[in-house]
């Protein structure tokens, strides 16, 4: 066994949307406490695709398992506290509501509906709003480091067992988060001052980029100097079996390509010309290399060798492991 | 402290006839390809000076399991009376997460989706026999006992405890 296949390409996409959605609703929120009702069509698009988002990565996660109909009825299935596994499923579990209701809180109808029974809620959406948002940062910023710590409790998956998966992870969620915000601050909110919050979510983009390439760069070059098992995992991303994709889809599309396209945007440089074509690109982009991260970060998790010192004589080579 | 029973192996007796694995699979009726017990030939040395000795292994039982600690479904349990590991498969939802956490790979899936793995022989244990590989093994090479009484009777054989964080309930000797 060369990589890591017993969680495959589903739970991916179950970190990569959590962290996703995690990311996007900490953008509106941030953009709502600041703006208030100026961009309420970004606001309610983020705060929708991150409940959506979360929502469906929460199921990728409960159908890849063995048996998913149980898994299905969380009250039953994840009782023991003591576990990361099922501190997430109710973290996530409640992050969707949560995001849900803020969602709720920036529809029109919605509101009009509410209004027209109950007077309350809807003459104090201001404060509403406010708390949900930034309660909800919280929890979403809790969402966003638990996709890491998920794979980072096993002790005995080196190249998992680290802090820095967790930073990785959530610079990843606020990165793929804000982008796609701003794609639809883009192509989608009419507002008079949309200019003014693209270039801000622009400049937030290439310093979240920064900051993910440097926390990305020093996990690995933390793994290369770690046990061998973390180097032989570190390896497999930077000069072994995976070093394509890694370079090409994590570097290059996730990385590179939205760093250029929002300093060009920043610039001006294509504004005029290619309004909608070149975000896009970067979108998707980033979109891509997100999830792709979270796939070979899932892949190069080997296991320890058998670490047993005492025995190390006799059970040389062993892995217990077919 | 309750009872810990374990296994003790002495490699040196075992003759690597796969009885233990094959009496294991036939006990408990286990799905092709999975295995509670398992034989494995351990190489050493380097060309032209390479031997290699046979184990055979299972689940360890450990004193701290791993595999206890990351279940959501709280599926797995440590047994107060015996020390044995068992999973409750009704319970269990098959998420993997105890295949990560445990460090010898032990937890495998069958059919049904549901973890298994070995679980000491807890029913022949309540009617006072032995794990069904060990009163199989015909070398003798396989003990059962409460991991006092092991170290004692290993204590002639250079034995040793496997080293694990998890403190595993097996002792293995040359
Ligand atoms: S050997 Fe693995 S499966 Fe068995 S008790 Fe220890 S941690 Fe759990
Ligand atoms: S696969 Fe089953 S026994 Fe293992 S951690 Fe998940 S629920 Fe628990």
């Amino acid at each position: 066994m060369t990589i890591q296949n017993t969680w495959g390409w589903l739970v991916a996409v179950y970190l990569f949307l959590g962290g996703l959605g995690a990311g996007a609703f900490v953008a509106v929120a941030v953009i709502s406490l600041a703006t208030g009702e100026r961009f309420k069509s970004t606001v309610r698009f983020g705060a929708w695709a991150s409940a959506i988002a979360i929502g469906v990565g929460t199921l990728c996660l409960l159908i890849d398992v063995g048996k998913p109909l149980r898994a299905l009825v969380l009250f039953r299935s994840f009782v023991h506290f003591g576990s990361w596994m099922t501190i997430g499923a109710w973290l996530l579990f409640g992050a969707i509501l949560f995001d849900g209701l803020f969602a709720l809180f920036w529809t029109e109808p919605v509101l009009q509906w509410v209004g027209a029974r109950w007077k309350f809620p809807v003459e104090q959406r201001k404060a509403f709003r406010v708390i949900l948002a930034v309660l909800g940062i919280f929890i979403n910023l809790g969402v966003a480091v638990y996709t890491g710590v998920l794979l980072g409790a096993p002790q005995f998956r080196p190249f998992w067992h680290t802090w820095w998966l967790p930073a990785l992870f959530t610079a990843s969620a606020l990165d793929t988060g804000v982008g796609l915000v701003t794609g639809y601050a883009t192509l989608g909110e009419r507002s008079e001052k949309a200019y003014a919050l693209r270039n801000v979510l622009e400049g937030c983009i290439i310093v979240l980029i920064l900051i993910e390439a440097s926390v990305l760069y020093l996990y690995l070059s933390h793994m290369l100097k770690a046990s061998p098992d973390a180097v032989r995992s570190a390896e497999l991303l930077t000069s072994g079996a995976l070093r394509v994709p890694f370079w090409l889809v994590v570097v290059g599309l996730g990385l590179a390509v939205p760093l250029i396209v929002c300093v060009t945007q920043l610039g001006g440089l294509l504004r005029k010309r290619a309004a909608v074509v070149v975000p896009l690109i970067g979108l998707v982009s980033c979109l891509i290399g997100g999830w792709t991260l979270r796939y070979l970060v899932l892949s190069a998790g080997l296991p320890q060798m058998l670490a047993s010192p005492a025995l190390e004589q006799i059970l040389q080579g062993v892995k217990f492991i077919p | 402290m309750a009872k810990q029973y374990g296994f003790w192996i002495e490699i040196d007796r075992c003759v690597e006839c796969y009885a233990c694995e094959v009496a294991c699979k036939a006990e408990h009726n286990v799905d092709l390809g999975i295995k509670w017990r398992r034989v494995t030939n351990v190489w050493s040395g380097s060309f032209p000076n390479v031997t290699f000795k046979t184990i055979s292994l299972s689940c360890m039982h450990c004193e701290k399991p791993a595999c206890e600690a990351v279940c959501p479904t709280g599926a797995i349990k440590k047994q107060p009376d015996t020390g044995a590991v068992t999973v409750d498969q009704t319970k269990c939802i098959g998420c993997h997460y105890c295949f990560f956490a445990c460090p010898f790979g032990v937890p495998q899936y069958g059919k049904s989706g549901a973890m298994e793995k070995c679980n000491l022989c807890v029913e022949r244990l309540a009617k006072g026999q032995e794990p069904k590989c060990v009163s199989t093994c015909p070398g003798n090479a396989l003990h059962f006992g409460t991991m006092e009484e092991l170290s004692k009777m290993a204590q002639e054989k250079a034995a040793k405890k496997l080293a694990a964080s998890t403190q595993p309930s097996v002792i293995v000797s040359k």
